[in-house]
Formats: C-alpha cells, sequence, structure tokens
C-alpha cells in the first residue's frame, strides 16, 4: 500500500492551516475556517466504526455465551434505548437529545452514572495519598508535605500558631515552586507538539497511518 | 433528622430517582470488589452513552452541518443556480455557508466507512485521516508555540518587570513594591524554571552542573505535583458529598435539621 | 523587522502581531531540519536515559513471562490532540515486541479515529515482525466516547482479565487517577506517559513509571530506534537552549529595569 498520497495530503493541509495563522489573505482564512469547522465530520462518520466495534465484541460474546455474556445484552439494551428515543421519536417537534425520553434517560441513568465514578475519586486519591506516604525518598516526601501544606491550606479548620498561615503557605507553594515547574512543563510539552506535529506534516514520522511505504 | 419522604415511584420523577439511586449504589460496590451490580452498571453506561454520542454526532454535526447544506445545495442546483449551490455569491466570493462544498467531507467521510465495507478499498481511509491529522498538525503548531512556549517565557520575566516601577509603568503593568521577599520569590521562581527545564534536556549527559540542575528541577516538580495533588483532594471530597447527599436527600428524603 | 521586510519585498500580508511566533518557528524548523541532515549522513545522537522507557521491554517482558496480557490506552482525547498521535507512535513500538514476543495486546479505545488507527498501527507492527497470523482486531475495540462510561469498561477490563502491563499513554482527564489506581490494586506494572499538567501528579503516585510531560513526545521519537525521528529530539533540546538563556537573560536585562525583552515576546500574546 501506498502511503505517499496521504503523506502529500498531510503536508499541504498541515502548511496550509499553519500558514493561515501568519498570512492575512481572504481566500486562505475562509478556507481554514471552513476545514476548522467541517473537519469534525470525519469523526462523525467514524462513530459508525466505532459502534461497529462495539456490536461485534458483544455480538460475539453473545453467540459464543462467553462469560458474561448477559451483560452484553444490557449495553444492548441502553444503546437502542438511546436510539429510539433519540432518533423514532418526536414530540411536537423536540426530537433528538431535546425529546423528553431521551433527556430523561440522560438524567436518570447516564448522568448519575458518571457523577458517580467521578466521586469514586475522593476513595481513590485516599489510598493514592497512603501510598504516597508510604514511600521512602527524598521527592516523595516534597510531594507528600506539598500536598498535605495545600490540602490543609484550603480548609482553615485548624486556627492558633502555625496554622493560622497555614493559606499563606498554601499560596506561597502554589505561586512559587508550582509555577516555576508549571513554565518549564508547559514550555516543553510546546516543544514537544511542535516537534511531533512538524515531522507529521514534513512526513518525518509516519507511523500514525499504519502500513508501510512500500 | 427529618425523614420526609422517600422518592415516590409512581411518577416518571420519582422512577428517575430510584433508578438514578440503584445506579449509584451500583457504582459504588466496585468500592468492595467487582460484582454482578457494577457489571450491570457499567455496561449500561456503555451501551446508554455510546447511544447518546451518536444522537448528538447526528443532530449536532451531520444534519446541520452537512445534510441541511446538500440539501440546500441540491435545491440551488436544481433550480439552476450553480454558483449558489456550491456556496459561493454572484460576484462568486466564498459565502458562509457552504452546501455542496460539504461533498468534499462527506467523501471523506465515506472513506473511513470502506475500512468497514471493504477491505480492499480500505487503503482510501488513510486519506481521510492524513487530512484530519494534517489539519490537526498545522493547527496544533502555531498554538503551541504562542499559548505554552512563548506566553509561559513572558510570564516569568514579566515577575521581574513587576517589580521594577520604571519597567512596569513603561510596560503597561501594575508596579508591586518590591519588598526583599518578593525579590527572593521572583528569583526562586527563575531558579525552579530554569531548573526543571534542565530537568527536560535530553540529549545532555546529565554531569557536573546539569546534574545539580536536574537534581534541583526534580524537587520542584514533586513540590508542585504535590501542590496539585493537595489542591485536588477537596473537590473531589466534594463530588462525594453531592452524590451522598443525591441519595439521602432526593432519594431517602432525609434531612438534617 | 522581517514582517516589514516581507511585507515590503514580496507584499505579503501578514496578521499583526504574529512576528515572535513566526520567528521563533523559522528557527525551530531550520533546526530540525540541520539535525535530520546530520542524521541522514549517518550522525548518531546520544540520548540520556529516561527511566520510564528503559522499563518498557522490562514491562512487556513481564507480561509474557506471566502468560498474561498487555493493556494500552491511548488516553482520552481525540486523534487531532498531538499527545493521542504521540501515544500512537509509541503504540506501534509496544506492539511490535509484543508481536515478537507473543504476547496478547488490548487496546480499548475512547475515540473511534483513534481505534482505527491503533488498529491499522497494530496490525503493522505484527506484519513487520512477520506474525499476522497472531494479529487479533477484536482486540483492538472501541467503547464509548463518554469520558466515566469508557473508564468504568477500562476498569472491568483490568479488573477481570487481569493484564500484567498497563500502558496509559496520552491525554487524561480527572480519570487519571481512577484507571491508575485500578492498575495498581491488580498488580499490574504501569507506565504512563501524559502532558496533562494537572493529571502527572496521579500517576507519579500510582504508576511505576511516568512520562512527564515533553518526555511524552520524546518517547515516541526515543522507541523508534530510527535516527532521523531521533534527531527530532536535539532540535527539542536546542529550542529549549535557546529559550533557557532568553529567559535567564530576559529576567536579569529586566530586573535592570529594561523591557527589551518583555516587548520582544509581548506581541504574540
Amino acid at each position: 500500500m501506498n502511503n505517499r498520497g496521504p503523506l502529500l495530503i498531510a503536508f499541504v493541509c498541515g502548511m496550509l492551516m499553519m500558514a493561515e495563522s501568519f498570512l492575512d489573505y481572504s481566500w486562505l482564512n475562509s478556507f481554514a475556517e471552513w476545514v476548522q469547522k467541517y473537519y469534525i465530520i470525519i469523526a462523525a462518520f467514524a462513530i459508525v466504526l466505532g459502534v461497529a466495534s462495539l456490536f461485534k465484541l458483544h455480538l460475539a460474546k453473545l453467540k459464543r455465551k462467553e462469560d458474561g455474556w448477559r451483560y452484553s445484552l444490557v449495553v444492548f439494551f441502553g444503546f437502542f434505548a438511546m436510539i429510539i428515543t433519540g432518533f423514532f421519536m418526536n414530540d411536537d417537534g423536540l426530537v433528538g437529545t431535546k425529546h423528553p425520553w431521551n433527556a430523561w434517560l440522560y438524567n436518570n441513568v447516564q448522568l448519575p452514572l458518571g457523577a458517580t465514578m467521578f466521586s469514586l475519586l475522593a476513595f481513590f486519591i485516599a489510598s493514592a495519598a497512603y501510598r504516597a506516604f508510604r514511600a521512602r525518598s527524598l521527592e516523595a516526601t516534597l510531594l507528600l508535605v506539598a500536598a498535605c501544606l495545600v490540602m490543609l491550606g484550603q480548609v482553615p479548620i485548624l486556627t492558633g500558631g502555625i496554622f493560622d498561615n497555614l493559606p499563606e503557605i498554601k499560596q506561597w507553594i502554589l505561586d512559587i515552586p508550582n509555577m516555576a515547574s508549571k513554565r518549564a512543563i508547559m514550555i516543553g510539552v510546546g516543544l514537544g507538539m511542535m516537534s511531533t506535529a512538524l515531522k507529521i506534516i514534513f512526513g518525518i514520522e509516519k507511523t500514525y497511518l499504519g502500513g508501510s511505504e512500500e | 433528622m427529618i425523614l420526609n419522604l422517600i422518592a415516590p415511584l409512581g411518577t416518571t420523577e420519582g422512577l428517575g430517582i430510584w433508578i438514578a439511586a440503584f445506579l449509584t449504589l451500583c457504582i459504588f460496590s466496585f468500592l468492595y470488589k467487582d460484582n454482578p451490580f457494577y457489571k450491570f452498571a457499567e455496561h449500561l453506561f456503555v451501551g446508554v452513552s455510546s447511544g447518546y454520542y451518536i444522537s448528538i454526532y447526528y443532530w449536532n454535526t451531520l444534519k446541520p452541518n452537512m445534510i441541511d447544506e446538500l440539501v440546500k445545495g441540491f435545491k440551488a442546483l436544481g433550480q439552476g443556480n450553480t454558483q449558489k449551490a456550491f456556496g459561493l455569491d454572484e460576484s462568486g466570493a466564498v459565502m458562509a455557508e457552504p452546501h455542496l462544498r460539504m461533498l468534499i467531507p462527506l467523501m471523506l467521510g465515506i472513506f473511513i466507512l470502506l475500512i468497514f465495507i471493504s477491505r480492499k478499498n480500505a487503503w482510501l481511509s488513510r486519506i481521510s485521516f492524513a487530512w484530519y491529522i494534517g489539519v490537526a498538525s498545522g493547527i496544533a503548531i502555531p498554538t503551541a508555540m504562542s499559548t505554552r512556549v512563548l506566553l509561559q517565557a513572558q510570564g516569568s520575566i514579566r515577575d521581574f518587570c513587576s517589580y521594577n516601577s520604571d519597567c512596569a509603568t513603561s510596560a503597561g503593568l501594575d508596579p508591586q513594591v518590591a519588598t526583599t521577599a518578593l525579590w527572593i520569590n521572583a528569583f526562586l521562581l527563575l531558579i525552579g524554571t530554569l531548573s526543571a527545564l534542565a530537568y527536560f534536556f535530553f540529549s545532555l549527559p546529565s554531569k557536573g552542573a546539569l546534574k545539580v540542575m536536574n537534581k534541583v528541577g526534580i524537587y520542584f516538580l514533586m513540590i508542585s505535583f504535590g501542590a496539585s495533588f493537595g489542591y485536588t483532594v477537596m473537590a473531589r471530597i466534594s463530588l462525594l458529598i453531592g452524590r451522598l447527599q443525591f441519595l439521602f436527600y432526593e432519594w431517602l428524603g432525609i434531612t438534617i435539621s | 523587522m522581517i514582517f516589514n521586510f516581507l511585507n515590503l519585498m514580496f507584499q505579503i500580508q501578514i496578521k499583526e502581531g504574529t512576528g515572535p511566533v513566526f520567528f521563533v518557528l523559522v528557527l525551530f524548523v531550520a533546526a530540525l531540519f540541520f539535525f535530520l541532515d546530520k542524521a541522514r549522513k549517518g550522525a548518531t545522537f546520544k540520548i540520556r536515559k529516561i527511566a520510564g522507557l528503559d522499563a518498557v521491554n522490562e514491562a512487556i517482558g513481564r507480561a509474557t513471562e506471566m502468560g498474561k496480557s498487555i493493556l494500552y490506552t491511548t488516553g482520552l482525547e481525540t486523534a487531532s490532540h498531538i499527545a493521542t498521535i504521540a501515544s500512537l507512535t509509541i503504540l506501534s513500538r509496544v506492539a511490535k515486541r509484543a508481536a515478537r514476543y507473543g504476547t496478547r495486546l488490548q487496546v480499548p479505545s475512547f475515540d473511534p479515529i483513534v481505534m482505527s488507527l491503533s488498529q491499522e498501527i497494530v496490525r503493522e507492527s505484527y506484519l513487520e515482525e512477520g506474525m499476522v497470523d497472531s494479529f487479533k482486531g477484536d482486540d483492538i475495540f472501541y467503547l464509548t466516547q463518554e469520558q466515566f462510561a469508557y473508564t468504568a469498561a477500562v476498569e472491568g477490563v483490568l479488573v477481570r482479565e487481569k493484564p500484567a502491563t498497563v500502558f496509559l499513554m496520552g491525554y487524561f482527564y480527572a480519570e487519571s487517577l481512577l484507571l491508575a489506581e485500578t492498575g495498581n490494586s491488580i498488580g499490574a506494572i504501569q507506565i504512563a506517559g501524559t502532558d496533562a499538567v494537572t493529571q502527572l501528579p496521579f500517576f507519579i503516585v500510582s504508576c511505576d513509571y511516568t512520562l512527564i510531560g515533553e518526555e511524552l513526545y520524546a518517547a515516541s521519537a526515543y522507541l523508534s530506534e530510527d535516527s532521523n525521528i531521533i534527531s527530532s529530539l536535539k532540535a527539542q533540546d536546542f529550542g529549549k537552549a535557546l529559550l533557557w538563556i532568553f529567559l535567564l537573560l530576559g529576567s536579569i536585562v529586566t530586573f535592570a529595569g529594561s523591557t527589551k525583552f518583555l516587548s520582544l515576546l509581548g506581541a504574540s500574546t
């Protein structure tokens, strides 16, 4: 399979988009605007591939009666409930995600599930903190001490003596050492991103396309 | 403690609360271990959300941006107005509405589907992927440069300017009274940034001065990670409180007074 | 200045205020091609040890020895995010080694485009290792684009399949800790890498190795073992060295009261 064509397309698109941020030509600007607005269409088509993959996975489980095949039925149940209410129902012009049943499913199934998964973090953050507490190195100690100071600085439950200064200490850690490292990380990441993106545009890195050039 | 009323099952609203409460408990049960309730909730979540995203993509992206545009384009073409059909006005200038220009993203979208339909022609999908990633790379480069690299560098230097009243005035910044503590902070900030940046040198051997700087850099990084960690804890606990409030207040109707 | 020159000489219309970005970009591209040219002429570049990367082979070997699988996630961003692309290139290197050792590699995907790209990349890696018969396309699968539904499902895979090695590479949000802690609880060796600054602390605490920020991008080059690609690390270092000097000088000059350096950068905001 030949990758030369796709690589040329990546080059042309990349260069045009890059040039657009520096050059002031109406045709180039409207081209870039058009591309940015509509290249997401590709993602919308790709969702078909995603769903095909999901179906394949669960149909195979059902067919082979694999462990937990019954849960695959739950996936289909949830999926079709959303599709039927989202595509085949019309309530006085309210369609899609605006249809009351679709919205009901979203609000009472998807939303609480997401919020609960998110809230599990309260427990996981505690176990992670415990692990950091057991690590015996200077680096881990610095991390832990900074974490404790910032955490306690946010909840002024303790007062008197050194505790009165905790909010200030917290702010200092956030503004000085924290800010210094964040800046360095951001600069590094920016350079890494640029280098990776340039390698793609100039066809130096082509792994992302899969097939080899031969 | 007052027990008002457990959410009534008979109404759609009440039923919704009962279902949400059940699913909340299913997810919490994972904290004990993997179990059928969690598996049920997990699979339902995957099914519902992937169905939901199809709706979102169709109603928010495909329909308004492509289908509607193509319909308008073909209508114009039917009326013999070729220029309008391709989203050009009388003078030939590009209009905001693309109409039949949407055939290009349509084609790129169909190319992607070939992976699924015909393995032989699947190579065409690479054109779409190359377009998608090429565009993303082109957008990312100037953005990464200005918002990540230059903006951070500017912030770093600016600290020194605001403490100097002459500099601050001419650069249009709010001058700050330069106390010794502030100066020490500004220099610590600089040392921190430079040493942490030095940690990311990949092609220089970590020897001599660079080794010392790398060490200092790591210390700064660790303090920063600790700070982020500590900063997040309260936010996570409040999320948990939110879920517990839902269970106790909205579902069970318990209020503490 | 350069812009005025271009404008006058070639009548090129340039957007105002983009001067500094353009200037630094030109410098960076020049450096990239300078080092690429050196690499093509046969120069090799020494790269310092990056702990997480040296552990990649060891981690894959461990899964092989234990007869267990490897789980690789490319993060929760689309393919338009550069970190995802970096992760995909790392995936290709991991897949090659997995193919060589005959170790099962599972890639649950958040984005369908990323899934398709991952399938192609892994297939290619198996092909290059002459193991295309053992390639299982179904092991690279799509779940959902909902952040926590994806997380719930990956946690399910983690606790049920119990992979010996977990790679968390790419861009992550709050779910980072949920994934990493679950991976930790099943005793998997975990290598993470992200440029999401806010999620780094959680990976540092819960994973065995963490690639911090730029290291993620460096990893994709480093693991390629291709000197043309590795040469880009030299360009990155060159950019960093310039900035390092610029920051130091700029701070000193600004300390003395001059706004020269600040105005050099000022136009970029």
